[in-house]
This record gives structure tokens, C-alpha cells and sequence, in this order.
């Protein structure tokens, strides 16, 4: 026996070539890739433009640099030089924001999200298949469900990430995003009195604070009961409520007057009835389009009589002229469950708002201009206007057609999603009909 | 093709290794002494040497003195003049095998100097800790190391979670006899093992760790230029005063020394410091392997990295990846001098496909090192099943055995002394009745340093003595 090395002579010896030209080639590759990344003009041209912001642009062309939209107009030819993406016969409108998703693109989340965030995570892709470009991102709860609605103390953990997939430079969007505030659920009467009794304490201590500083005195100490209190009245960044009843709602809304900060209602079960008074108060809400689909109570119907069906809350939100942002309908991806019940579907969830009432102009701004605004990050996202991101979704039909596929997903201008490159997606032949 | 011709080979070395069953008790009870005297010349006549992977294997005489490699001859030749000769006819003798990074001398083991408490929350600082700090010889694990055909493990003082684990020690397997710990190693420390996951506490640990070590070579290096210019500017003053016109006349015979500005008083000699060797390792004076795993841990590890402004290069200790960031990682090549996996596949996202990332290293010029998947007796010795997988899914049998052998050697400093039979090398060495990557290879014995440290009696099929685990 012999173990034969004549046979591994021609490779040795041309490992030292093969080295020197892939060096070559990689070094090259790298080059013309920074050069790309700065200069080259990017066009999609011929398309039916949805830019949320403004009415729809038929036969449209979005021209965009350095990862920001120059221009958005109808019947415009690209630019010299340009690399262009015909879209003929297809659609385009901004990436979509979901306002939640757990789990999504972070690995771990010890002290905050930005240094816990996984470029590499499976599910970007799926979430960008499906036309998902930012998230606001929150960890994943323990298992048994303590999660966003716990006392998050000044939001620290949660961020707006966008998925951009294997690149985690261009990821991180904002953190913290927002202060998720739990109500009481217990001993109502006496905490909600303790509730008022924080927020004096609250504004107290930043009276104090603000004295302190005009003397260029040391802070007063902050003590941890109060961290979250004060991080709500601070308001440089909206606060989540989850109000069980309109009792509730109205507490939050007399806060929310009362001491001046932006309070955002998380799935407000009966707050349609008082959708006027929220959009009064500017008060934003978040809502699901789909009811619960599994109850303890199995006797009972789903919802009271004389509430309002699931599907119809979005659209009577939005006609007391509320900003209503859709949820998806859980926050997590995972396909190994029900299909259609997750954060992939969330145009979908737009969708079924369509049917309850919505007009299709709002059902799509409810899971992009809306959230971003929620998110105070509207400045850069959820529109295509000049000056803005160019995070834009190509797709074979309308958004909000459960029939349509994303084909290409850019992000701060680049192609992170490419549906003829996905291993899932391209091997589904696309619908004719349209 | 290949694999028909192991075949053929080994239904021809079947019939041979029968009669080589039959022989060699016989033959080894009569010739080979279980420990070479001082000063004796062993030569050792086997069917098959390998001398490091990649070469030819062929018969010969390895001529052992001291524990050393004096020559290693061919076959035909004459063996020196009062050696005494082992027969090892039916044996393929392989270099003994080197574990660049084990946490093996651990076991049993809880606490003591070399060992911080280690958990994900708050990554340690173990710099100060050796390798050889957390040995202890009365555990029997450093006796049964020889039975696995290995013969030189780098251990880790710190499981490898550590942000800075430790440094290594390189030792052999023990004879029974020593009394010190000492006597085990080869090298007391050959590398620091760093470890990186992403989350908030890592970044701030590695900020507190790597880029104070940073500043303070940054510091060194701004207080030295400084001085110098000072030394300059003061010279230049000197040779100023000196060279200024004297009126009219020549210039006057240089001052006396006595003269000259009062030198500096010699400041008392500061104590000398031991180096940190984080600080080393920044100036290149101590290797480095760096653990991260996750494809997560890579982007962040090298966000973090790339901040710093001076940098080191490394050996990469990581999982089985994914095409892309075996690719990435490749890009870095400035960087990361080898990689250190365990011998097992990896898969393509989203897909059943598996990938063999050693593979795809090695075919991009990347030296690959294999370390055992499970850190046990066992798992050391199952070690050629697992390489034999890997052999099977594209990577080269004498990439494979390089990947135990020499590259590890190597990557611990230790290339002239351990991985090959060389002239002047320690005589480590595994005997197996046949091509170790044949899934049915046994191991026949282990020397180390020209002494037998494992046996097995073919004859019955058992292990014989000590080495039953």
C-alpha cells in the first residue's frame, strides 16, 4: 500500500500560479467594485411608479445615485451612462417597513441591537422576497412570551435595522427607535394612580435636572424606578401603549396631553369607536387587519357584539383620519408554521385592510410612509421623493396583489434582492393575467 | 479511480497484514524495548515511512538517538553500527499527529491559578494565563494522550470563550514518570487565543481589551519619536555653538571633554516589565489565533477590526461556513494566515447542500488545519474517520494529512521540531497496519520521543495494558 503523492505533484505545482491569478482577479474585483459603489447612476424606467407620497406615475422613471433618488417623474429617459433596469409593464413603489419583527436579523441582542445584529440571518431573504427593506427590530421574547410588551427601560432594545443582506455597515437605521411602556394589568385603580404618580415625579426630576444643568451642576441621581418615566418625557422618541380597553386609551391620551410626548397605541382593541379623539390628538395607532385565529375561550365569538369585525378596524381608523400603520400578523418569519401567518405576508395584511374598507393608496402608505413616520424616520424612508433613500421595490404587479413577486429589491440603492438568484422564489412560474 | 486503487491496495496489504498479525507479537516481543536507553541508537525498519505529508511513502529505517531523528535511510541501506534494530515490517509510520488547539488538560479540572470563570455575559481577560498553569499530572488523561496517534497538543488554559482565553502551551503526551508539569512541554507559550462574538458586552470588552493595548503601542511609539527629535534638536544645537565663526581666527582645538554640557544623570534601570502580550501581539512579536464561529460574529469581528489602527495578523479557529463568507474570509487573506476547522461539512443556506468549506480553503491557496470534532481521547482517535469523510467530499488525502501533521506544526512554531520525520526533529511517531484513511487502518503504536507510549496486540484484538480506555 502506498499512499501515491505523484498524482498531487501537478497541483503543487501550480498552486503558486493559481494563487498569483486569483490574487489578481480578487484584487481587480475589489477595485471596480468600490469604483461602482460611488459613481454609477442607476435607472428603472418604463415602470407603473407607486411613490406613496403623490399620486401613482404611469410609465415612470426612478433615477437614483450614491444610494439617494434624484428624480421621480413620468416618461423620463435615463441618464447617459446609466445602468438601467427596464421595468415595462411592471411596478415599483418603496421597500416596505414593518413596524415590528422579532428575531429578524439579529443574532443576539446583550445590551443593545446594533452590536447584536446578523447580516448573515436567513430570514432577510425572505423578508426581502417579500418586499421588506426596514424593520424595526426587537429581540425575540423568551419563550412563554415576555417581549415587546415589557418595560423595555429607555427603549434600549429596540432598533430600525434595514435588511441589507451580508453587508452590516449599511444596516443600522436608529437605535433605540421607540419606549414600549406596559400598562398595569393588575391592582388597576391603585396603579394607575401610582402611573400619574411616576410621571409627577417624572417631569419633577427633570426640572431638577434642567436646573442642574443651567448651573452646570452635577445631575441629580436618577432613580431606576423612574428611568422609563423620564424616558417617555424626554420624547426623543415616541412611546408604545398597548391599551386593553378605551379606559385606557383615554388615560394615554390625558398623559400624552397632559406632559406633551408622542404616544403610539399598539393594537387599540376598541379605540375605533373613539378614532376621532386620536386623530385630534395625532395619536398614531398600530393594527392588525386579521383577528385572532385561536381563543381559550371557545364558547364565546371572537369578538363582542357590537365591536367591529377585525378586517374593518384599519379602514375605519384611517376614515376618522387616523395614521394607521398595519402589524403583520405575527412578527417573526417562519415558514415552518402556517404559510400566509407571518412577517412575509405583511402586504398581504394590507391587503385584507383593502377589503375591510381601505382604499389601496392608504392601505400601502399603512406599511410604508406610515410606519417610517411612526418611527420619526421619514426623513430618509417610506416615500420615493427626491432626496430620499432609494430603497424601492420592483415587483411583477400591484403590491398589493397576492399574485405579484417582488423581482428585484434595492436598498440604500443596491440590489440586495434579485428574484432570478433566490433558490426559493425563482423556480415559482409567474401568473400571467394581471 | 483513486478509490479503486486504495482498494487493490488494500486487499493486496489484507493478505500481507495476516501474515504481519501472525509475526509481529513474536517480533515485537523479542526486538523492541519498551524504552530506549540514554545514548542508544534505535533503528526502527518499517514497510512504509511517510516522512511528511505529501511525500512518498516508502520503506525505510528511521535511526533514532536520544529521542531524536538522526537519519532516516532507505531500506537497502546499513544500519549503524551497534544499533539496535526494531522491525516494524507491516507498519506505515505517519509523523505523530499535532492538535494546534486543545482544551484536553483540562479535564477534571476546576479551578486554580491559570483558569478564570468564563461565561458569555461577561468575556474574560485570561492574557497572564498559560497553557501549562492549568496541567495537572495527576490526572491520567496526560498518559492515555499517546494512544490516540497524536503526539503534540497546543492546550488553551480557558475554554475558548474567553475574549482572550490564553496562551498556549505545547506539550506531549506523559510517560508516567514525570513529576513536574514542566517536563510535558515543548513551548510554554506559542500563541494567544483570542475570541469574538457579537452582542454589546464582547464590543465593549474588546475596546477595553484590544484598543488599550493600541493606545499604549500608539503612546510607546509617540514618547520614542519624541525623544529622538529631542536628541536630534539638542545635537543640532551642539554642533551649532560648535560651528559658529570664532573671530577671525581658526578654529580652536575642540573643548576638553569636562566641558561638555552636564549629561543627563543615567536614570536608575526601570524593572523589567513582563510584556503583556496582548501588547506583543500587536507588534508582532506573539501569534494569534482568533475564534469566531458564527457568520454574525465574522461581520462584526471584522467591523471591529478594521477600526483599529494597527493591526495583526492571525489564525482563523472557525466553524463550517457558507460559500459566500468562506469567500469573504478569503478576501482577508492579509490578514488571516491559516484556518483551523473541525473535519466537518457546512451547507448552503436555504438548501439540503452541503458544502466542504475545507475544501474551498484549501483550493484558494489557504493552509487548513483539522482539530479533532470532539476535545476527548475518543474523539482524538476517530480523527482519520473524519478526515477520510472529508477526503471523500474533495479534499486531497495528502491535504488531509498535512491538516494534522505539518500545517499544525507549523502554525504552533514548532515545524522543525514536530508534523515530520526530519533529521533533528523529535521522534514522534504513529504506526498504522495500513493507509490511515482507510476506513478499516488500525493503530499498531505511538512513540514519542523514541519511546513506545502505546501498543496494540493485533493477536487478540484487544489494546493491550494501559491503553484500554
Amino acid at each position: 500500500m502506498t499512499i501515491r503523492t505523484r498524482d498531487y505533484g501537478m497541483p503543487a505545482l501550480l498552486l503558486p500560479l493559481v494563487l498569483a491569478a486569483f490574487f489578481c482577479a480578487s484584487l481587480g474585483a475589489e477595485e471596480t467594485r468600490e469604483k461602482e459603489k460611488k459613481s454609477i447612476v442607476q435607472a428603472v424606467v418604463g415602470a407603473t411608479v407607486l411613490p406613496v407620497s403623490g399620486p401613482m406615475v404611469r410609465r415612470g422613471t426612478v433615477i437614483w445615485k450614491d444610494g439617494k433618488i434624484l428624480e421621480v417623474a413620468a416618461e423620463l429617459a435615463a441618464p447617459e451612462g446609466a445602468r438601467v433596469h427596464d421595468a415595462d409593464g411592471l411596478y415599483v413603489c418603496p421597500g416596505f417597513v414593518s413596524i415590528v419583527a422579532m428575531g429578524v436579523g439579529i443574532e443576539t441582542s446583550s445590551g443593545n441591537i446594533g452590536n447584536g445584529l446578523n447580516p448573515w440571518d436567513r430570514e432577510l431573504t425572505i423578508a426581502l422576497a417579500n418586499g421588506i427593506t426596514t424593520v424595526q427590530a426587537l429581540p425575540a421574547p423568551f419563550f412563554g412570551g415576555f417581549g415587546q410588551d415589557g418595560p423595555l427601560y429607555g427603549g434600549s432594545n429596540s432598533a430600525v435595522i434595514k435588511l441589507t443582506q451580508g453587508d452590516l455597515g449599511g444596516m443600522l437605521v436608529k437605535e433605540p427607535a421607540m419606549n414600549y411602556f406596559s400598562l398595569p394589568t393588575r391592582q388597576l385603580e391603585l396603579n394607575y394612580f401610582l402611573l400619574r404618580e411616576r410621571f409627577k415625579q417624572a417631569k419633577a426630576y427633570l426640572a431638577k435636572r434642567a436646573e442642574a444643568r443651567a448651573k452646570k451642576a452635577t445631575a441629580p441621581k436618577l432613580s431606576s424606578s423612574l428611568k422609563l418615566y423620564v424616558a417617555v418625557l424626554e420624547n426623543t422618541r415616541p412611546t408604545v401603549f398597548s391599551p386593553a380597553n378605551n379606559h385606557e386609551v383615554k388615560i394615554v391620551l390625558s398623559l400624552s396631553r397632559e406632559y406633551g410626548f408622542d404616544a403610539v397605541l399598539n393594537e387599540p382593541k376598541d379605540a375605533w369607536m373613539m378614532a376621532a379623539d386620536l386623530a385630534a390628538a395625532n395619536v398614531p395607532v398600530l393594527v392588525k387587519s386579521r383577528g385572532p385565529d385561536f381563543d381559550f375561550n371557545t364558547t364565546g365569538p371572537l369578538f363582542e357584539k357590537g365591536q367591529m369585525a377585525p378586517v374593518r378596524r384599519p379602514a375605519a381608523f384611517v376614515r376618522a383620519g387616523c395614521q394607521v400603520s398595519i402589524l403583520p400578523y405575527r412578527r417573526g418569519i417562519s415558514l415552518a408554521g402556517l404559510a400566509g401567518r407571518d412577517l412575509a405576508t405583511l402586504h398581504i395584511d394590507a391587503a385584507f385592510a383593502v377589503r375591510g374598507g381601505m382604499s389601496n393608496e392608504d392601505a400601502l402608505k399603512a406599511i410604508t410612509l406610515n410606519p417610517a413616520r411612526t418611527l420619526r424616520v421619514d426623513d430618509r424612508l417610506g416615500s420615493l421623493e427626491k432626496g430620499k433613500d432609494a430603497d424601492l421595490l420592483i415587483l411583477s404587479g400591484h403590491p398589493l396583489d397576492y399574485r405579484s413577486f417582488v423581482l428585484k429589491a434595492f436598498i440604500n440603492g443596491k440590489l440586495y434582492y434579485d428574484r432570478e438568484k433566490s433558490r426559493i422564489y425563482r423556480e415559482i412560474p409567474l401568473t400571467g393575467d394581471k | 479511480m483513486r478509490l479503486k486503487m486504495y482498494q487493490d491496495q488494500d486487499n493486496r496489504e489484507r493478505g500481507r497484514a495476516r501474515i504481519v498479525r501472525l509475526l509481529l507479537p513474536v517480533l515485537l516481543a523479542v526486538l523492541s524495548p519498551a524504552v530506549a536507553a540514554d545514548g542508544e541508537v534505535v533503528a526502527y525498519r518499517a514497510g512504509k515511512i511517510i516522512r511528511s505529508a505529501g511525500e512518498a511513502a516508502a520503506a525505510g529505517i528511521l535511526i533514532v538517538r536520544d529521542g531524536k531523528i538522526e537519519d532516516v535511510l532507505a531500506a537497502d541501506a546499513k544500519t549503524p553500527e551497534g544499533a539496535k534494530v526494531v522491525e516494524l515490517p507491516g507498519a506505515v509510520v505517519l509523523p505523530g499527529l499535532v492538535n494546534p488547539l486543545s482544551g484536553i488538560s483540562q479535564v477534571n479540572f476546576t479551578s486554580g491559578p491559570g483558569r478564570a470563570s468564563q461565561s458569555n455575559s461577561s468575556p474574560s481577560d485570561g492574557r497572564k494565563a498559560v497553557g501549562l498553569s492549568s496541567l495537572n499530572l495527576k490526572h491520567e488523561v496526560y498518559r492515555r494522550l499517546g494512544r490516540t496517534g497524536y503526539t503534540t497538543f497546543a492546550v488553551v488554559p480557558n475554554d475558548t470563550r474567553g475574549l482572550i482565553a490564553g496562551q498556549a502551551s505545547v506539550i506531549r503526551p506523559a510517560l508516567g514518570k514525570e513529576k513536574e508539569p514542566g517536563e510535558l512541554v515543548l513551548e510554554k507559550s506559542a500563541y494567544l487565543l483570542l475570541g469574538f462574538s457579537s452582542g454589546k458586552t464582547w464590543y465593549d470588552a474588546g475596546l477595553r481589551y484590544l484598543k488599550k493595548a493600541v493606545d499604549d503601542i500608539l503612546k510607546e511609539k509617540a514618547a520614542k519619536k519624541k525623544a529622538e527629535e529631542d536628541a536630534r534638536k539638542k545635537a543640532e544645537e551642539a554642533k551649532k555653538k560648535a560651528s559658529q565663526p570664532s573671530t577671525g581666527e581658526k578654529k580652536p582645538a575642540p573643548a576638553p571633554p569636562a566641558v561638555k554640557p552636564a549629561a543627563p544623570k543615567p536614570k536608575p534601570a526601570p524593572k523589567p516589565k513582563v510584556p503583556d502580550p496582548l501588547v506583543q501581539l500587536f507588534k508582532g512579536e506573539k501569534k494569534a489565533f482568533v475564534r469566531v464561529t458564527s457568520p454574525a460574529a465574522l461581520a462584526h469581528f471584522f467591523a471591529f477590526f478594521d477600526k483599529l489602527p494597527i493591526k495583526f495578523q492571525f489564525v482563523l479557529v472557525t466553524g463550517p461556513q457558507p460559500p459566500e463568507i468562506v469567500e469573504m474570509l478569503i478576501e482577508r487573506r492579509k490578514q488571516i494566515t491559516a484556518v483551523i476547522l473541525e473535519p466537518r461539512m457546512g451547507r448552503i443556506p436555504e438548501t439540503s447542500i452541503y458544502v466542504n468549506t475545507a475544501r474551498l480553503f484549501l483550493r484558494s491557496g489557504m493552509p487548513v488545519a483539522f482539530v479533532p470534532l470532539r476535545d476527548t481521547i475518543d474523539g482524538h482517535r476517530e480523527i482519520f474517520f473524519q478526515l477520510a469523510a472529508m477526503v471523500k467530499s474533495g479534499v486531497l488525502p495528502h491535504e488531509a494529512l498535512a491538516g494534522v501533521t505539518s500545517v499544525p506544526a507549523d502554525l504552533v512554531g514548532l515545524g522543525a521540531k514536530v508534523g515530520s520525520l526530519k533529521k533533528g526533529g523529535l521522534a514522534n511517531f504513529a504506526c498504522y497496519d495500513r493507509d490511515p484513511l482507510s476506513g478499516t487502518a488500525r493503530l499498531l503504536s505511538v512513540y514519542v520521543e523514541g519511546r513506545k507510549v502505546f501498543e496494540d496486540d493485533p493477536s487478540t484484538g484487544e489494546l493491550s495494558g494501559e491503553a484500554i480506555r
